[in-house]
């Protein structure tokens, strides 16, 4: 089902000493400290030529930060920065050739629309005439002709945005660096908008550094996304493997929204473990990252707990009380508490269509897929409250 | 939905609606009709003041503008005002783009103290000047008196131009940096383009300001430094001359331009890009 572009690596393949022609960006051990605070720590990245990477993370998680550094608006306090194989570690924002689009616009509010686009080109001495062909040709991309001589203050926020995206590519930069672009526009406009930038970047094969904390225009836009957490990094992958097989209790839950369900291992053999978890055995897929002596959990998404009626599976049942069901088209969205386990809530998507939400109360009983769970560092808690915080 | 009888107004309402009339009415009576009545004065030929005026004419323009002592008060308040306006505005800019956009440490004694002269008694700094000034041979002297005033005057330039430096998203400087213009080219290019309406707004109030200022100027002009508003304070102490309705006639007239010119631009320093 998923798309795989040549351009990915699987994220446990250590990452390469020397970049090489296809790395457009390369950070290396990057860190930033301001005073005491760490606001970025280590931070090991590969993005290849071509792709589309979003590093996602709650609020404070240092992503905007890694963002302005990699700009060359903060200096690095730790690390290098490579682009295109050259350090710029200590090179202006200017001379780095990357392209930026800022949440807010920040379009020059006393320039025209093509002057606004064609400042990058007016920097760099262009003469008028190459400027106004190719700062036209531009916003033909973006689909704004016919907008050239209006002002910032006469277009909507949806065509701002789009002029800063044509300002940020007229200069042909080695990169697009994007902070929440769309984190201003209302809900519709923004899912439109996000169509448009993932079409934008299949016809341009640009490289984009993306950064968000909504999962979902992480998971619709991105060929690879870095999760960010308290300033680390703390996975990377494609937004299937992300979400198939997280390889954290806070990748599972912040990214994917899955239950985090206390487990205990019996014994594990490679990529596989068998754990024991509300009373069934299961066989599951084990994370990498899972150290013996670790804290574990079971990564359950919500379409991977089946709901049935009491009495109508076997043994391997656990009984439940339904705490909330939502109608949400295509799905159900059931929320159900564990008995004997409370506060332990799981999400469940049943299939929606005709199917009628269970009422609220009634007993359930619930089936964990081990098919489509894993196992995984971390405890449920902490990871939980990540998810409701930034949700 | 419910009743659609329009609500009756309760007795307090009408309590409030009837104060602010009243709130008016003292505005108009006590702020306005004084200068209403100095503009009517100031066409009368009479020669001393008196309500009404038994002659009508322009006697007193012509008084004015033949007398060497209150053009003479004129230049001099020119002098002192447009060197202290260009001083603040020098000083005040940056003193704000530091105060907004740097990372110095300190912020906050830093702005209390630009700010300070705002709410210092202007007697309790003269005279503590005053002293000072006798030390450092600065009495009566236009570098000093222009120093002097540029203190006062500073606020009003820090307060505004920080106000609209607010207004310009620092974003709009990265972007041109990264675009690449140089830090100099992004500055000026830039956030000091769209801070130049807050800049021209916050100059003229700081000449405002000082051309309008009487007390500093008794006490460190000594006697030689005679702006108008010191003129002014000096010809009724003396005895009314009517001369002074046709001078407060046209200051009137010069600082509500001015007033009027400042508010223009500093609105359009909300959208400096016009239409």
């Amino acid at each position: 089902m998923g798309i795989v572009t040549g351009t990915q690596k699987p994220r446990t393949e250590a990452a390469p000493s020397a970049p090489g022609e296809h790395v457009a960006l390369k950070l290396d051990r990057v860190g930033k400290r301001f005073g005491s605070t760490v606001a970025v720590r280590d931070v090991e990245l590969d993005v290849e030529t071509g792709t589309f990477l979003t590093i996602l993370g709650p609020s404070g998680s240092g992503k905007t930060t890694l963002l302005r550094m990699i700009a060359g608006f903060l200096p690095v306090t730790d690390g290098a920065i490579w682009l295109a194989g050259r350090d710029v570690s200590s090179v202006p924002p200017g001379k780095r050739g990357i392209g930026m689009v800022f949440q807010n616009y920040a379009l020059f509010p006393h320039m025209t629309v093509l002057e606004n686009v064609a400042y990058g080109l007016t920097v760099r001495r262009w003469n008028k005439a190459r400027r106004v062909t190719r700062a036209r040709e531009v916003l033909s991309t973006v689909g704004l002709e016919g907008f050239e001589e209006r002002f910032p203050r006469q277009l909507s926020g949806g065509q701002q945005q789009r002029v800063a995206l044509a300002r940020a590519l007229a200069f042909e930069p080695t990169m697009l660096l994007m902070d929440e672009p769309l984190g201003a526009l209302d809900r519709e406009l923004r899912v439109r908008m996000a169509g448009e930038l993932r079409r934008l970047h299949e016809e341009l094969g640009n490289t984009v550094l993306y950064v968000t904390h909504d999962r979902e225009e992480a998971m619709t836009l991105s060929d690879r996304i870095a999760v960010m957490r308290e300033a680390r990094l703390e996975s990377v992958g494609s937004p299937q493997e992300l979400y198939a097989r997280p390889d954290t209790a806070f990748v599972a839950s912040f990214f994917g929204g899955h239950n985090l369900i206390e487990a205990e291992a019996i014994s594990r053999a490679g990529a596989t473990a068998t754990v024991r978890c509300l009373g069934q055995v299961l066989e599951v897929a084990c994370s990498p990252r899972l150290r013996s002596g670790d804290d574990m959990v079971l990564a359950v998404p919500g379409d991977g707990i089946d709901l049935v009626e009491p009495g109508a599976s076997g043994r391997q049942a656990v009984p439940a009380l339904v705490h909330s069901a939502v109608y949400m088209g295509s799905q159900i969205q059931v929320n159900c508490d564990v008995e004997g386990r409370s506060p332990l809530r799981l999400r469940v998507d049943m299939p929606g269509g005709r199917s009628v939400p269970p009422p609220v109360g009634s007993r359930v009983e619930v089936i964990l897929r081990a098919s489509a769970a894993t196992a995984v560092p971390g405890v449920a808690g902490e990871a939980q409250i990540a998810q409701e915080e930034d949700w | 939905m419910s009743s659609g009888r329009l609500r009756a107004h309760a007795p307090w309402e009408m309590a409030v609606y009837g104060l602010e009339k009243a709130l008016k009415a003292f505005v108009i009576v006590f702020l306005l009709l004084p200068a209403v009545l100095v503009i009517v004065l100031s066409f009368s030929n009479d020669s001393n003041l008196a309500f009404p005026p038994t002659t009508w004419g322009l006697g007193q323009y012509e008084a004015l503008f033949n007398s060497d002592y209150w053009i003479g008060a004129v230049g001099m308040s020119f002098v002192i005002s447009v060197p202290t306006a260009l001083l603040c505005a020098v000083v005040g800019v940056p003193a704000a783009l530091a105060l907004e956009r740097s990372r110095i440490r300190g912020k906050g004694p830093l702005w209390a103290l630009g700010v300070a002269p705002l709410v210092l008694p202007g007697v309790a700094y003269a005279v503590a000047l005053y002293t000072f000034y006798i030390d450092a041979r600065l009495i009566g002297t236009i570098p000093g008196v222009v120093l002097a005033q540029s203190m006062l005057a500073m606020p009003f330039v820090i307060i505004i131009v920080a106000a609209g430096l607010r207004r310009i998203p620092r974003e709009l400087e990265l972007v041109a940096m990264s675009l690449g213009a140089s830090t100099m080219r992004a500055t000026w290019g830039i956030t000091l383009r769209l801070l130049a309406p807050s800049i021209a707004a916050s100059t003229l109030l700081a000449f405002m300001v000082t051309f309008d200022e009487a007390v500093l100027v008794t006490f460190l002009g000594g006697g030689e430094i005679i702006t108008l508003p010191k003129a002014t304070y000096d010809s009724v102490r003396d005895g009314l001359d009517p001369v002074i309705t046709a001078i407060a006639s046209l200051l009137m007239l010069f600082t509500g331009a001015l007033m009027l010119l400042t508010t223009r631009l500093r609105g359009d320093g909300e959208q400096p890009w016009g239409s």
